[in-house]
């Protein structure tokens, strides 16, 4: 059985296998210059940080390398596709041509039969993505590292350890679609859509209920970054968390009741910020924190030493010491919901069909 | 006798249908069984439960003594070609015939190896690419080289042109005069199964309709002519299968164990189709030539 199912997927495995490739080369031939460049926009960080007189850097990466930029993000849809194309028509196909009826009727067991495709092509579908998720989180690492954002929605999805459970759960997904529906092409829609579904759903409403977050209280002047309008509403201090690599939920300004600061006590305490000194540029519109400069700073400053005493800031976040147990955590979730996929695929085969 | 196979109140449901109902019969060793019935009678559920494919709804069967597809040994004493002869169309010939002895531990790859030569079916030939009576061939072969003790066969000749049809029942006859294997194949033709079957039996609407020896069957009907009388006074060891009366006369087709006497009747043997006929007519609820034969598909 294991034979005959290695002869069935050959040609889907060299595809696999000439794509790895290619991307394996691409990716090395442009990886360690990437890292050079990386190496270097840091030493000018720290020489800027040192400086006075310096402002920002910026790095500017090839076109090739944004296109390579590109790979990491079609992971997220790898897993789909391999639901699509190597789960879907595992069994459909043979439901279709009605070669199960040659298959199941061999001396092997129907469970057998299942049992080895699921392990083998399951086994293809994680190795396959494990080895792409190795060499983008590989080249990429420069990058991720200056960004400081692993735990970005899209990020957090296309490195390390999760998409190996996403392709574990795509793949049992596209075979439990093309069991239960017996005919390829609806089968391949279907585990594209429930597929796509599942992920968005687990990253926007489920991942930031995983771990309880942890919560950080701290002085006021630590978290205020500037003064404005949130979309033309009332002016208002702005906060934000300066917590290097963590995954920050919130951050809010409240007094020692737990009550947030309002727009009506910092006009009433801080009147120098709302009147701006003729000459001086007001409070911007819109989401842009305003670092202010001169008298502004000036006032901002001594509006947050005049609300310390009762105000505080406090941060709602996931340290980023918690990221593999999230990526863990994550990861067997999905892989648990394959697996319980894999055992409806079981029933099925065992209990109808035919 | 030994029984190969045997059914009792075998049923199948599909939904609210019953695609089989209430079918007893048994199969001895050694034959060659036809069934044959009208499509959707049946047939292929029948098989299909026969090799594992399906579990009954209803009734008991059981299979070389055992219950159909229950384990892998007994899947390796039952060899099945499925209607269409399905194989995988991108898969070579050969890789059809490692795949027999990959998967069947009693695999006869010199018998297999013999056949497709005999065939003339190129080894690197894809499935996909094979003519329908070379497809079929090789379906056959898959099923016979496993060494099978029980051969079932689903409508196996009937994508085939007469020449590849002919060619197909030639080698099937010449694979069981060499094992001693029992087969069963359908076909909703007469016509085909009459050269090779010695036992038959006819499904219509679900259930059997009857079930003997061919060479029995043939020995006990009848069709008797005479002037018109009522089926009704007949000796009690006929029974009609079929009446037609016109003014004057009437035409009976009848089972009888015995000897016809009445010098009244003129006495006529039935051909294997028409008695075939007889018995699916009477299986008919609708009653013979009340059911439109053609029906508009929707």
């Amino acid at each position: 059985m294991i034979r005959l199912s290695l002869r069935q997927f050959r040609a889907q495995a060299w595809v696999a296998i000439g794509l790895l490739l290619l991307t394996a080369a691409l990716l090395a031939s442009t990886g360690p210059h990437l890292a050079h460049l990386y190496g270097a926009y840091a030493k000018a960080q720290a020489a800027c940080a040192a400086s006075s007189d310096c402002g920002d850097v910026n790095i500017s990466i090839g076109k090739l390398d944004e296109l390579l930029k590109l790979i990491g993000t079609a992971l997220v849809a790898v897993p789909g596709l391999i639901g699509a194309f190597w789960g879907a028509p595992l069994i459909s196909r043979e439901l279709e041509h009605g070669t199960h009826r040659l298959a199941w009727t061999q001396s092997v067991s129907r469970t057998r039969w299942l049992a080895v495709k699921l392990a083998l092509v399951g086994a293809a579908s994680v190795a396959a993505t494990g080895l792409l998720s190795l060499m983008v989180t590989w080249w990429s690492s420069p990058m991720d590292h200056a960004d400081m954002n692993r735990f970005g929605a899209g990020l957090f999805g296309e490195r390390n350890l999760t998409p190996l459970g996403y392709a574990a759960f795509g793949f049992a997904l596209g075979v439990t679609a093309g069991l239960l529906i017996r005919r390829t092409l609806p089968a391949m829609a279907t585990t594209l859509a429930v597929f796509l579904g599942g992920r968005l759903t687990f990253t926007y409403f489920v991942r930031q209920h995983l771990l309880a977050p942890a919560h950080l209280t701290t002085p006021l002047g630590s978290v205020v970054q500037g003064f404005g309008q949130d979309n033309n509403g009332p002016p208002n201090l702005f906060a934000g968390a300066n917590l290097p690599g963590a995954w920050v939920y919130s951050t809010r300004i409240v007094d020692g009741s737990g009550r947030g600061l309002t727009s009506q006590v910092v006009a009433s305490s801080c009147p120098a910020l709302l009147n701006p000194p003729p000459g001086n540029p007001g409070p911007s519109a819109g989401r842009a924190v305003a670092v202010p400069d001169g008298d502004a700073r000036d006032a901002l400053q001594a509006c947050v030493t005049k609300l310390s005493s009762a105000y505080h800031g406090v941060v709602t976040y996931q340290p980023s010491s918690r990221y593999w147990i999230l990526q863990w955590y994550e990861t067997g979730i999905f892989v648990a919901a394959a697996a319980g996929l894999a055992a409806v695929c079981f029933y099925v085969i065992r209990h109808r069909a035919g | 006798m030994t029984t190969v196979l045997a059914a009792a109140g075998l049923g199948k449901r599909f939904g609210k249908r019953w695609a089989l109902r209430d079918c007893t019969f048994d199969v001895p060793e050694r034959r060659v069984v036809g069934l044959v019935g009208p499509n959707g009678a049946g047939k292929s559920t029948l098989l299909h439960i026969a090799v594992g494919l399906l579990t009954p709804s209803d009734g008991r069967i059981s299979v070389l003594g055992e219950p159909p597809g229950g384990n892998p040994a007994q899947l390796g004493r039952v060899g099945f070609v499925a209607q269409q002869n399905p194989l995988y169309p991108s898969l070579t010939v050969a890789d059809h015939l490692r795949l027999g002895a990959w998967l069947n531990p009693t695999w006869d790859a010199e018998l297999a190896a013999r056949r497709t030569a005999e065939l003339g079916l190129d080894p690197k030939q894809r499935a996909g690419k094979l003519s329908g009576g070379q497809h079929a061939q090789l379906a056959l072969t898959l099923a016979i080289a496993k060494r099978p003790r029980l051969l079932v066969l689903d409508e196996p000749v009937a994508s085939l042109d007469p020449l590849a049809r002919h060619e197909f029942l030639r080698q099937l006859m010449a694979a069981v005069a060499e094992d001693e294997m029992t087969v069963i194949l359908s076909s909703h033709l007469v016509a085909d199964l009459e050269r090779v079957c010695d036992y038959l039996i006819v499904l219509a609407e679900a259930r059997v309709a009857l079930a003997g020896d061919v060479d029995e069957l043939l020995a006990s009907h009848w069709r008797l002519t005479g002037p018109r009388r009522d089926p009704a006074d007949l000796p009690a060891e006929q029974h009609v299968i079929e009446a037609s009366h016109t003014d004057r006369q009437s035409t009976l087709f009848i089972r009888s164990d015995g000897p016809i006497l009445d010098p009244a009747w003129t006495v006529e043997p039935v051909g294997l189709e028409s008695l075939v006929l007889a018995y699916m007519r009477r299986a008919d609820p609708a009653g013979p030539g009340r059911r439109p034969r053609l029906g508009v598909a929707r």
